[in-house]
């Protein structure tokens, strides 16, 4: 006889964040325009690397 | 006519005897590709016991003081690999942290950020260093570098970074240096480099950018937190496969290093390399225990090449299987 899988109950979700969940978002938000800095000057960074990479060759030949 | 399957026949004495052949023939072929594959370390073992065999009456001579003491006066027969040995490993040294982020930079610039219509130029570019003859980079070296360092970039140093203080640029710098040599080095290893950490950031599965992305992740982030951590075995295997390479270089280091027998902490000074020391004295060295010596040195150079190679590998073969 097969047996009735129990059925899937949802956990109630809070109509206020937690404490730590709001942390979190309060963190992000602070946080937000310093790691778009960061992101912006790494990625340029490895630009700026794959430029000089190329220059010795350009050097060598002209 | 309904034409049905053929009835198994019994093999023909034809058949059985192609059959036969054919087993001989597999049988020959394994031994003879067997013998072709036993060939190459079988190669590696004689060079390395003719070394050891030559480099054996100085390494009994010196014993261990070989590799420390920095005397090379072929008339008095004493010889020590010391400043070579230096000289190898600090310009290796300098090379790599030069090539190194450079490298990393262009692999994750072009795993990651490039549009398609530029990756596979800058990849050629960058691939192309690799296939200039070293001797082409010691006249660059001697005609270009050279005086830019000496113009340019060591005033930069001791005047505005004011660098001349610390006893890594302290000295007068006369233009063929150890730095001018980890420079050029750091540019004869960069594409190796930057391939392999390249290749290995290209089979980091897309799954662990899209979850990192997923979690609200910039792009740095997921480079940072999600694809280098996964790939940096590999990473790590191409800049020691770099350092191999770049220790055992000889024409254009020979042509930039100054070639002087002495330890010095700066960089501006003049140096040696192992393989610099052997090309330049080999043909003119006269007596034994002399001949002897530079096939010392040559066997330290060969064993301490094998052991960064052979690590090189094993960390790629590393993050290949685990990929």
């Amino acid at each position: 006889m097969a047996t009735i899988p129990p059925p899937i109950t949802v956990p109630q979700r809070s109509e206020r964040p937690s404490v730590s969940q709001r942390a979190h978002a309060e963190r992000t938000v602070r946080t937000l325009g310093r790691r778009k800095v960061v992101n912006g000057l790494m990625i340029g960074l490895t630009w700026a690397a794959a430029l000089v990479a190329t220059l010795p060759l350009l050097f060598i030949i002209f | 006519m309904i034409v049905g399957p053929r009835p198994l026949e019994e093999p023909s004495s034809g058949l059985a005897a192609r059959l036969a052949s054919a087993g001989v023939g597999d049988r020959v072929y394994r031994v003879a590709i067997t013998l072709f594959a036993a060939c190459v370390p079988l190669l590696l073992l004689l060079i390395a016991a003719e070394i050891a065999r030559a480099a054996w009456p100085a390494l009994r001579t010196f014993g261990f003081g070989f590799l420390t003491s920095s005397a090379w006066d072929p008339v008095n027969g004493a010889f020590g690999a010391a400043p070579a040995l230096y000289g190898t490993i600090v310009s290796s040294i300098v090379a790599l942290v030069i090539a190194t982020p450079l490298a990393i930079g262009v692999a994750i610039y072009l795993s990651e950020f490039a549009p398609g219509w530029l990756r596979q130029p800058v990849s050629f570019l960058v691939d192309l260093l690799a296939a200039i003859p070293s001797v082409v980079y010691g006249l660059w070296g001697i005609f270009v570098l050279i005086p830019l360092l000496r113009t340019h970039v060591v005033p930069f140093l001791k005047d505005t970074l004011h660098l001349g203080a610390t006893p890594l640029f302290s000295g007068p710098n006369y233009g063929p240096s150890m730095l001018a040599a980890g420079v050029i080095l750091a540019i004869m290893i960069l594409p190796y480099i930057s391939a392999v950490a390249r290749e290995v950031l290209l089979a980091v599965p897309r799954s662990q950018r899209e979850a990192a992305l997923a979690l609200g992740a910039t792009r740095w982030e997921t480079i940072w937190g999600a694809v280098l951590p996964y790939a940096r075995s590999g990473i790590i295997g191409g800049v020691i496969l770099g350092l191999g390479r770049a220790l055992g270089e000889t024409m254009a280091v020979t042509m930039v290093i100054g070639n002087t027998h002495e330890i010095s902490s700066s960089l501006l000074s003049p140096g040696y390399t192992m393989a610099s020391l052997i090309a330049n004295q080999f043909s003119e060295a006269t007596g034994d225990l002399h001949l002897s010596a530079l096939m010392a040195i040559g066997f330290v150079l060969f064993v301490l090449t094998l052991v960064v190679n052979a690590l090189a590998r094993w960390l790629v073969w590393r993050v290949a299987r685990s990929a």
